[in-house]
This record gives C-alpha cells, sequence and structure tokens, in this order.
C-alpha cells in the first residue's frame, strides 16, 4: 500500500514538473502583419500589379490616376514589441500589437506626426490607411495581420 | 459615402518632436543620454506628464475591456464540463450517501448554475452587436486633419482610414482625388 502511495507520487510529481516544464517552453505568441506601402499618383499612370486588389478596393472610393506598390514587408512582432518602418517620406510607420482576443487582434498604429489610431483586426482583414500627400500623390498603407 | 463614414478631429496636438519623443519613451525606445534627457523634459513639462499619462491609461484600459469581454469558448468550456458533473451527480444518486436534509442542495445547485449560464449567456447576446458595431477602429488621434473612415460592409472587405488633407469635398466618391 505504502509502495503504491508512493509511486503515485512520483508520477503526480512527474506529471506536475513535465506540465511546468512545457508551459515554461512554450514560445510567446507571435503575429506576422504584411505592410505594403503603395503611391497613389494624381497623374494617369500604371496600376502596378502587385496593386491590383488594393486598386479593386479604392478605385470606387476614391479618385487618382495611378497605382504603385513601393514597398512589402512582413513584420514579425511579439505582444506588445513595436515594429517600426521608415516610410518613402521619412517618417516611421509604428506598428504595436496589444492583445490577441476574440474579437482579434487589437494594434495600435501611428505613422509619426500624423495619424495613431488602435484597431481591433480579425485574422486576415485589409486595413488600408490613406497616410499623407508625397509626391504629386497620396502614400497608401496596407496592413494586414496573420495570428 | 454613407452611415459607415466618421469623422475624427483632436484640437491642440503635441509638437511633432515632442510626440516623437513621448511615443519612443513610453515604448521603452529611448536609452541613456536620449531617456535622461527626455525625463528631465517630462519632469518640467505638465503637458507631456499628461499625455503620457493617457497613453498609459489608455493602454490600461484597452486591455481591461479585453480581458472583460467573455469570448465565444466560454460556453464551449462550460459545456465540456457539464458530462462530467453529469456523472458526479449519478454516482451520488446511486451510492445514496447523501443525507436527507441536504437533498435540496442539488436543484438548488442546478438553478444558480442555470441562472449563471444564462446571464452569461444573456450578458453575450446583449453586448454582442454593441462590439460588432464598434468596428475596426477603437481609437483614433489625427492631430486635428479629418479623417473618413469607411468600415467593412457586404460591399467591402476591408477597411478604409483615409486622411483629408484638403478642405471639404474630399475623397469621397464624386469629391476630390486620392491627394486629398
Amino acid at each position: 500500500m505504502r509502495l503504491r502511495s508512493l509511486i503515485a507520487g512520483a508520477l503526480a510529481a512527474a506529471l506536475l514538473v513535465g506540465t511546468g516544464a512545457a508551459a515554461w517552453a512554450k514560445p510567446p505568441r507571435r503575429i506576422a502583419i504584411d505592410v505594403t506601402v503603395s503611391h497613389a499618383l494624381d497623374a494617369q499612370g500604371a496600376i502596378d500589379p502587385r496593386g491590383v486588389q488594393l486598386d479593386a478596393y479604392l478605385k470606387p472610393q476614391f479618385r487618382y490616376g495611378g497605382l504603385k506598390v513601393l514597398q512589402e514587408e512582413r513584420l514579425d512582432l511579439a505582444l506588445d514589441q513595436v515594429g517600426t518602418l521608415q516610410l518613402p517620406n521619412g517618417r516611421k510607420l509604428r506598428l504595436r500589437p496589444l492583445d490577441i482576443g476574440s474579437e482579434g487582434l487589437l494594434l495600435s498604429v501611428s505613422v509619426q506626426g500624423t495619424l495613431w489610431t488602435d484597431m481591433r483586426i480579425r485574422n486576415g482583414h485589409l486595413v488600408v490607411i490613406g497616410a499623407e500627400r508625397y509626391e504629386a500623390g497620396k502614400l497608401v498603407i496596407g496592413l494586414e495581420p496573420h495570428f | 459615402m454613407t452611415d459607415r463614414v466618421r469623422v475624427a478631429e483632436r484640437p491642440q496636438p503635441l509638437a511633432e518632436r515632442d510626440e516623437r519623443a513621448l511615443h519612443a519613451y513610453h515604448d521603452g525606445e529611448l536609452r541613456g543620454f536620449a531617456r535622461w534627457r527626455f525625463e528631465r523634459r517630462l519632469a518640467r513639462s505638465p503637458a507631456l506628464q499628461r499625455e503620457l499619462r493617457g497613453l498609459s491609461e489608455l493602454g490600461l484600459l484597452l486591455r481591461e475591456r479585453a480581458a472583460a469581454a467573455p469570448g465565444p469558448e466560454l460556453w464551449d468550456r462550460i459545456a465540456q464540463r457539464l458530462p462530467a458533473a453529469d456523472a458526479r451527480r449519478q454516482a451520488e444518486a446511486v451510492t445514496g450517501a447523501t443525507p436527507w436534509r441536504l437533498r435540496w442542495l442539488p436543484p438548488l445547485g442546478a438553478v444558480a448554475a442555470a441562472l449563471a449560464v444564462a446571464a452569461v449567456m444573456a450578458q453575450q447576446w446583449l453586448t454582442a452587436p454593441a462590439l460588432d458595431q464598434a468596428g475596426v477602429v477603437r481609437w483614433m488621434d489625427s492631430r486635428g486633419r479629418s479623417v473618413m473612415v469607411l468600415e467593412e460592409d457586404e460591399q467591402n472587405e476591408v477597411t478604409i482610414i483615409w486622411l483629408l488633407d484638403g478642405g471639404p469635398g474630399g475623397a469621397a466618391v464624386g469629391g476630390g482625388s486620392a491627394a486629398s
């Protein structure tokens, strides 16, 4: 009887240690954010093949001549980690995932000197920010988080 | 542009240099001398202190709100425990070990559990539409500039935030250009 108790106790201890170690070893959750920076041109021009989908979303709402994709980056961030991207106009785009819940990712976004916003975004949902003027056009930033 | 368009404005923004330094400080990006120098400025400037408090409180509020909201997985967790609770009740009924004076406890517990589940479900049912209406954009500071927010709807599966550089008549359909 005593031996059985000892074995049971040892098994329970091993289970506890194993569970604790597994929890300890669990890596922090990562969030990949696809960032696309495009230039919506005032003058008539071509639509960049990489910007066809964006053009389809923007065309019914806004008027512009052409669309050129300038940057495509993927930021791999942990919660509360700040990701920074230099925009073509020299300003910084800063992204900070704050929380992941049933409604999606709570993401803090700031375009230096222009805009600061917090958004709750579903997995794979596209958010487009028409930021500010840049060389006879407007900078357009696309954000698509995956988590 | 219909009711899915919202406009956000802010009257008195910080200077751009201050805002940049404040955000960097808040995010822990300032080190060494830069951090020391900003902390000196912070100690002398009530406006900077107020903004920093705002940043910190906002982060806390957003986290609390996210943590307090019951997720759809709550019901799944409750449902997973129900078979175990049923089995335990059946085992107790078979052994008949419960004294007759305490036999009113299980029905009372069941009623309490049912009320608790109903309360949780009612809360989810009541809060879900409000959350849906909240949209993607939860908060925004556009430094006094007008912003158009086009939330996702049946036709558009994208959320668009558009800063208006020009005057009214901006960038909506039939309005100005992308540069406006």
